[in-house]
């Protein structure tokens, strides 16, 4: 590829915590950058992003002047951006203008957008190509009203209904100051892109199976061999959790049990580690591994509720998820639809306690379906190929007229 | 076109925002260039016009081990990530992103120790604009404030000593040049030229830099108010929370003064039980002009706030609530305009504030310090503005 034909893509990442994210965007940037394509970051946790990306540009995204959220037990993507600034058609015209002015100097050929949507209205007036990287908790169904985040309790209608209306109106005032035609629903404006990736699949989609998208699986973000305690016992099972209060218990009573115990805690302390020091059939680490040649090695697995449960079915290990939030108990909710998952814990109080997990993981493994299930939910996905699909994105990134990837 | 990036990293409120988004209308409107800001707080009261060169700056890092009661400036940057490797390499990482994009011919920094460190060995032009209170004069270590305990202790300078080897060791890792002592960053820039005048400067310094005169810092839509009917004093006061508001306000209330009353923040909830014939109290910012043929000002002793009242050459009783407002009230009190009543310590009681307040409007020495200084504070114009856009002029040129 030519220097003429190199794109500048600006990458967005605007809510959301952790690594996730970022990790989900790294093959794809990795690849861009591969191909020639200067690529500018402008995330919300420039921490972790120069951590992952410590060779490209990375800002920090504009944010609304204060802290507080609005509605902290968010039910819907509207709620979610009113507490971002959406609630007032200033702040939106702020951070918009802010937005653009990263544009101006950007000159992005293409705006990449996870969890981003106010870049993704302070750039529809841009003449750029616009590429969702989202799953189904931050890309909504085109439906009237966004849909529910919190299925599993009622809610208050009325309210979120005119809390959407609000933000409709903060949007459709941006757009037709722009010159733009305003929405009808506001999750139409999240269909006013070129490109629509959901790295999730449709059972696992937050909000349901979804027409409008393309379903990309899980990033394929590489990593050392999983380091396996070298004991020989089974089942082989795969922890990978944050730290939280009940986390030293967890461990050590797993560890009584003569299972391979492989225990992914990022951030973990000191003190965890001497308390878990004599165990052998234990093996506690922070370093991150291939994710998804775990998911085929292991034959259980106890995760939070992000991508990894998605991965760990795909590798036919069913799972016991561990949801630390409400958008991870909605996956859990939609993982144990499968047939293939249990959840621990109510979302009333998250994360779940020790014993909760305990007692959920014994469900998982005293029931054999839940194993014919997630080999069910993997043969069905024996022929998505986490590479075939990167390079599906790459080129709905670049557009017509670029070499093949 | 030349390019302009005025930064903004560390405080809060008005103070920073409308002086430097003035200062860079001005620069906008007095030379050909295109001026671009890079703020810690997109502020609501920022008008739109300035986000379209708008970007928030990156966040300020953690200290590891942060310092509950700061004692000098050296403190204050170890609180700002000097104290933390990992977070000044990626702070000064993300600047350099910053400076990468904008490709400034000059940087004006105000308040900004990490995007001004971040500029060392970078081709620019550096300027420091902003009080004395973000611009340490040189020395090993960082000399004291005045008006505050300036005694070094071992403590500290094996502090400074291991800032400095951590600035030292990003700086090598960025190609940029070392430094000898930790504030060397400050000393060698462009221009510093400091919104004050040499008696509130809060640093003491052998060479003094460009002195502009009080950058004013004016609220939106002030509200003009008429002083209480009768014959008492006229007191102006802007409060904020702090353990003696009420017994200050039971005083204020005794009959004896004409009192309007500007009460910030929550301290509303508690001035307006005060508010009578004889008091009137308003949440909202009042115009100073409105109270200009008063007797006297009660403040915290914010930087501005005694600059337009020397400006209309009124005493003052100041009650500093932290670190910055004790060096203003010291400096208020040195000129003779003021007395000080500390408020960042145990409660004043009601005999303090009486004597004070009797001290104040009974002893015309206060006033005619007020008058003598005032002459030189006028801040109807800002007189730095033209001064301070020539000298940018001449860094361009």
């Amino acid at each position: 590829m030519n220097e003429q034909s190199r794109l500048s893509i600006l990458v967005a990442w605007e809510i959301g915590g952790g690594f996730g994210h970022l990790m989900r965007l790294r093959p794809i940037v990795e690849r861009l950058v591969q191909r020639g394509h200067r690529v500018t970051l402008v995330v919300r946790d420039l921490e972790k992003a120069q951590e992952i990306f410590p060779d490209l540009a990375c800002l920090q995204t504009p944010q609304r002047s204060g802290q507080a959220t609005d509605y902290p037990q968010v039910a819907s993507l509207a709620e979610i951006m009113y507490n971002c600034g959406f609630n007032d058609q200033s702040t939106v015209q702020r951070l918009c203008a802010s937005w653009r002015a990263i544009g101006e100097l950007v000159r992005p050929d293409v705006v990449i957008m996870d969890f981003s949507p106010m870049a993704l209205l302070a750039f529809q007036a841009s003449p750029v190509r616009r590429v969702l990287i989202d799953n189904g908790y931050s890309h909504p169904t085109m439906t009237a009203r966004m849909p529910d985040l919190r299925p599993w309790q009622r809610g208050y209608v009325d309210l979120q209904a005119a809390i959407e209306d609000d933000v409709r109106q903060s949007v459709n005032a941006f757009l037709v100051e722009q010159g733009l035609e305003p929405v009808e629903a506001l999750s139409a404006l999240f269909r006013r892109v070129d490109s629509i990736n959901l790295m999730t699949l449709p059972e696992l989609d937050h909000t349901g199976p979804k027409t409008h998208v393309a379903y990309r699986g899980y990033a394929e973000p590489g990593g050392p061999p999983p380091p396996w305690p070298e004991t020989g016992a089974r089942p082989r099972v795969l922890v990978y959790l944050r730290p939280f209060a009940g986390i030293g218990e967890l461990l050590s009573r797993l560890g009584g049990m003569n299972w391979a115990i492989l225990a992914i805690v990022p951030g973990h302390d000191q003190q965890l580690k001497a308390r878990l020091a004599g165990v052998s059939n234990l093996h506690l680490t922070e370093a991150l591994c291939d994710i998804h040649l775990a998911a085929r090695q292991a034959d259980l697995a106890v995760c939070a509720g992000g991508d990894t449960v998605g991965i760990m079915l795909l590798g036919a290990t069913p799972v016991c998820v561990v949801p630390y939030h409400a958008e991870q108990y909605l996956t859990a909710w939609r993982a144990e639809k499968t047939g293939a998952a249990v959840t621990a814990g109510n979302p009333s109080r998250l994360p779940p306690r020790s014993d909760e997990i305990i007692t959920a993981l014994n469900r998982l493994i005293s029931n054999p379906d839940h194993y014919d299930q997630a080999s069910e939910f993997a043969a069905r996905y024996k022929d998505l190929d986490p590479a075939r699909e990167l390079t599906a994105i790459i080129t709905e990134i670049e557009g017509q007229g670029f070499p093949e990837t | 076109m030349k390019r302009i990036l005025l930064t903004w990293e560390l405080g809060s409120g008005l103070g920073h925002v409308v002086p430097l988004t003035g200062f860079g209308q001005h620069l906008s409107n007095a030379l050909d260039v295109e001026v671009w800001y890079c703020f810690q707080s997109l502020h609501d009261q920022i008008s739109l016009p300035f986000y379209k060169r708008m970007l928030q700056a990156p966040p300020v890092p953690p200290a590891r081990n942060p310092i509950g009661r700061p004692r000098g400036f050296s403190d204050m940057l170890h609180n700002i990530g000097f104290d933390n490797q990992k977070g000044l390499n990626g702070a000064i990482r993300a600047w350099r992103d910053i400076f990468g994009l904008v490709r400034p011919d000059v940087l004006v920094c105000e308040f900004s120790p990490l995007s001004l460190l971040a500029s060392r060995g970078l081709p620019m032009a550096r300027v420091q604009v902003g009080t004395g209170w973000h611009v340490p004069p040189p020395g090993a270590p960082v000399p004291a404030y005045r008006h505050l305990p300036g005694h070094a202790t071992e403590q500290q300078r094996t502090r400074e000593r291991a800032m400095l080897e951590r600035v030292n060791r990003v700086l090598t890792e960025f190609e940029a040049p070392t430094m000898q002592s930790l504030t060397d960053f400050f000393q060698e820039t462009d221009l510093t030229a400091l919104s004050t005048t040499p008696e509130f400067d809060h640093f003491d310094r052998l060479e003094p830099p460009r002195y502009l005169g009080h950058a004013p810092v004016r609220p939106d839509n002030p509200e003009s108010v008429r002083w209480p009917q009768g014959d008492g004093p006229r007191i102006f006061a802007y409060l904020k929370p702090f353990r003696g508001l009420s017994t200050l306000l039971k005083q204020l209330a005794n009959g004896q003064y004409r009192v309007i009353i500007h009460a910030a923040e929550q301290a509303w909830d508690t001035a307006r039980h005060f508010a009578g014939p004889q008091v009137k109290v308003s949440p909202r910012p009042v115009a100073l002009d409105s109270v200009a043929d008063g007797d006297l000002v009660i403040s915290h002793a914010g930087h501005g706030l005694i600059h337009e009242t020397l400006a209309l050459e009124l005493p003052m009783l100041l009650l500093p609530l932290h670190r910055e407002q004790q060096v203003n009230a010291g400096n208020a009190r040195q000129v003779g305009a003021a007395l000080v009543i500390d408020c960042t310590g145990p409660e004043p009681d009601a005999e303090a504030f009486e004597s004070a307040l009797d001290q104040l409007l009974g002893e015309p020495r206060f006033r005619q310090a007020a008058q003598a200084c005032g002459r030189s504070h006028d801040p109807a114009i800002y007189p730095g503005l033209t001064a301070l856009s020539g000298a940018i002029r001449e860094l361009i040129e």
